[in-house]
């Protein structure tokens, strides 16, 4: 009806936003008809479609775009034709430059943000593991040494010798997991840096074998070795269980339930026979029981019950595993960290072994008293205390030795221990009852002749 | 000088009352600028036929700038001598749909990203209703339980995680010699 009309009289030119009748905003819906006694002047067709607007609803919608749904503000689309819009806004060349400053100062002040909390809490970590180091060193070289070395003004400890702490217990950690030799030596250096125990040798290569850094050197190389032992040692240990028992004693498989797990309401754990070898099924309310078998687990502490390396769970395990797994990780990270006192317990007993019995006295190069001997340069200089690390009573040397004997100890009480679950495991018999109870015509016996 | 949302709203209950709403749409309640009760009934052989809903519209002082607050009303009771045929003796459920929440929210692209001014409330509605129809299975939406105990008043403001956050311990050493 309109289109017949509108086709007799159009005009010549194409019809300007001044030539519809009926103006429709289409964000505000207000019409205006045209010849209206308050026109609006902000009438605006910034698309390809049929869509008006007014330019200010239409900015105001902008905006709001660019605030809440994060869209930069040019890449909004009218909504039936996807025409992006243009805008055109006075922008001389010092707004320009100022938002180029402002961008920069933007991102320099995130940079800052994250760089600084990262650089905090690093530090934090850094100065914990430093002050653990300078512990576990002072432990390790022996208390009166470490005075002398190092002193008690902090200002004159070297700062190479903070970043060598804090390396320790990393090393510590480390250690003796299936790591490269040269590796295990550079945790070894770092320790005890070259530098430092240079510097007070004599010069001579026996100077140097009498340096913490000496004894420190021979784990390196020993710990692969104990490793290939131990394993061949495990695996003859597992061989030598599969042969025939004699005394088998009669039990019950133990079962130590627990009812309430924190954190798992309404799962019960039964521990079936719960040890380094555990089978561990787990129950949630009104589930089926899901065996989790968990299996290898010297990696735990030394007698006591391991962590496990969970293999397979199913769903309700998985939390299982979880717990287990974030055991062994506690225990795996707490022992390391022990290593110097135990060192030094055990050297402070070798010390007290060899006051009893002469002969060790000489190989642990005893020394009754640890003083630094003094020098006398030149006539014309002053007297200057230097020490060598041979004028020490090396207590390194008793805490490595010591810490040897121990480890060797620890390692045969877990294949004692390794043997026994494996020797219990492959004993396992399930016992028969008599018939006594059931009534011999249900079963087929043989015909008596 | 009265509000951007009040004048559109105005405009649009003039349109709705002079035109007429849409097939299966009803108004039931429209009197202010904050929130409106729209009925739908989605016809035709759906799975729906013959059930009707409430729809709570809420709108903010910069509607049709924000998108207006769109849920479906559990357990509504339709105010006596409402002008539509939903009646005030009955109670009006939500829908079991997998973009519907049992709580009314309702899982919709224009009702937050995709929202625009070109949108009104006859179109929101007829949106949902074809969403309505096209659906293949009434059920709930597979969060649903969990999403209803913790999520806010207002949909919008609700968060949507993916997954529950596991917490995996990859970093487990070998045999350390003790």
């Amino acid at each position: 009806m309109a289109l017949a009309d509108n086709t007799r009289h159009r005009p010549h030119r194409t019809p300007t936003i001044s030539d519809i009748r009926v103006k429709q905003c289409w964000i505000c819906l207000e019409e205006e008809v045209s010849g209206a006694r308050n026109p609006s002047s902000d009438w605006c067709h910034p698309c390809k479609c049929s869509l008006i607007c007014h330019g200010n609803c239409l900015l105001q919608w902008m905006t709001a775009q660019e605030t809440t749904a994060n869209r930069p503000y040019g890449a909004i689309k009218c909504p039936q034709c996807s025409t992006e819009y243009t805008i055109v806004s006075y922008q001389p060349p010092l707004l320009r430059v100022f938002d180029a400053i402002h961008a920069r100062v933007v991102i320099l002040g995130a940079g800052v943000a994250i760089g600084g909390t990262a650089l905090l809490v690093g530090g934090m970590l850094f100065s914990a593991a430093s002050a653990y180091g300078a512990v576990a060193f002072a432990q390790f070289i022996g208390e009166k040494n470490f005075n002398i070395v190092y002193g008690d003004q902090l200002d004159r400890w070297t700062a190479w010798s903070f970043i060598d702490w804090a390396f320790i217990p990393w090393s510590l950690y480390t250690a003796g997991t299936e790591r490269s030799f040269l590796y295990n030596l550079s945790c070894v250096i770092t320790a005890c840096p070259l530098s430092i125990t240079s510097s007070h040798t004599d010069g001579s290569l026996w100077g140097l074998l009498g340096s913490p850094i000496a004894s420190l050197a021979i784990f390196p190389i020993l710990i692969p070795v104990r490793n290939l032992i131990y394993n061949r040692l495990k695996a003859w240990v597992t061989q030598k269980a599969a042969s025939p028992i004699r005394n088998l004693s009669s039990h019950r498989p133990t079962v130590r339930t627990i009812n309430n797990v924190p954190g798992m309401p309404g799962v019960v754990v039964n521990f079936v026979d719960i040890r380094g070898n555990a089978v561990a099924r787990v129950q949630a309310a009104g589930q089926q029981p899901a065996a989790v078998p968990v299996a290898g687990g010297e990696a735990g502490a030394g007698v006591g019950p391991g962590g496990a390396n969970a293999i397979e769970a199913g769903p309700v395990g998985n939390n299982l595993n979880r717990l287990l797994r974030t055991a062994g990780l506690g225990t795996a990270v707490i022992k390391p960290l022990f290593v110097p006192w135990i060192a030094k317990g055990m050297g402070t007993a070798l010390l007290g072994l060899s006051n009893q019995w002469r002969p060790l006295q000489s190989l642990l190069f005893v020394k009754k008293t640890s003083f630094p001997s003094i020098r006398i340069r030149s006539p014309g200089r002053m007297f200057s205390a230097a020490w060598t690390w041979n004028d020490l009573d090396p207590v390194w040397w008793r805490n490595s030795l010591g810490y040897l004997i121990f480890n060797i100890f620890s390692d045969g009480l877990q294949l004692w221990y390794t043997y026994l679950i494996e020797r219990e495991r492959q004993s396992r018999r399930v016992v028969s009852h008599s018939f006594e109870n059931l009534d011999p015509s249900t079963l087929d016996l043989i015909p008596e002749i | 000088m009265a509000s951007i949302s009040s004048r559109r709203l105005a405009k649009e209950l003039r349109d709705l009352q002079t035109n007429g709403t849409p097939t299966g749409i009803e108004l039931i309640a429209a009197d202010n600028w904050q929130s409106w009760v729209m009925g739908i009934e989605v016809l035709g052989d759906t799975l729906y036929a013959g059930e009707k809903f409430a729809l709570l519209f809420r709108f903010e002082s910069q509607y049709p700038i924000s998108s207006p607050i769109v849920t479906f009303i559990p357990n509504y009771r339709p105010p006596v001598g409402n002008p539509s045929s939903f009646s005030p003796q009955a109670v009006y459920g939500v829908p079991m749909h997998p973009h519907v929440y049992s709580n009314g929210h309702i899982c919709a692209s224009i009702l937050g990203s995709d929202w625009s001014p070109v949108l009104t409330v006859a179109t929101v509605c007829i949106t949902l209703q074809s969403m309505l129809a096209s659906c293949k299975k009434k059920e709930r939406p597979v969060d649903n339980d969990r999403y209803v105990l913790t999520a806010p008043d207002n949909p919008k403001k609700a968060s949507h995680p993916d997954a529950f956050p596991t917490l995996t311990l990859t970093f487990f050493p070998d045999s350390i010699p003790l």
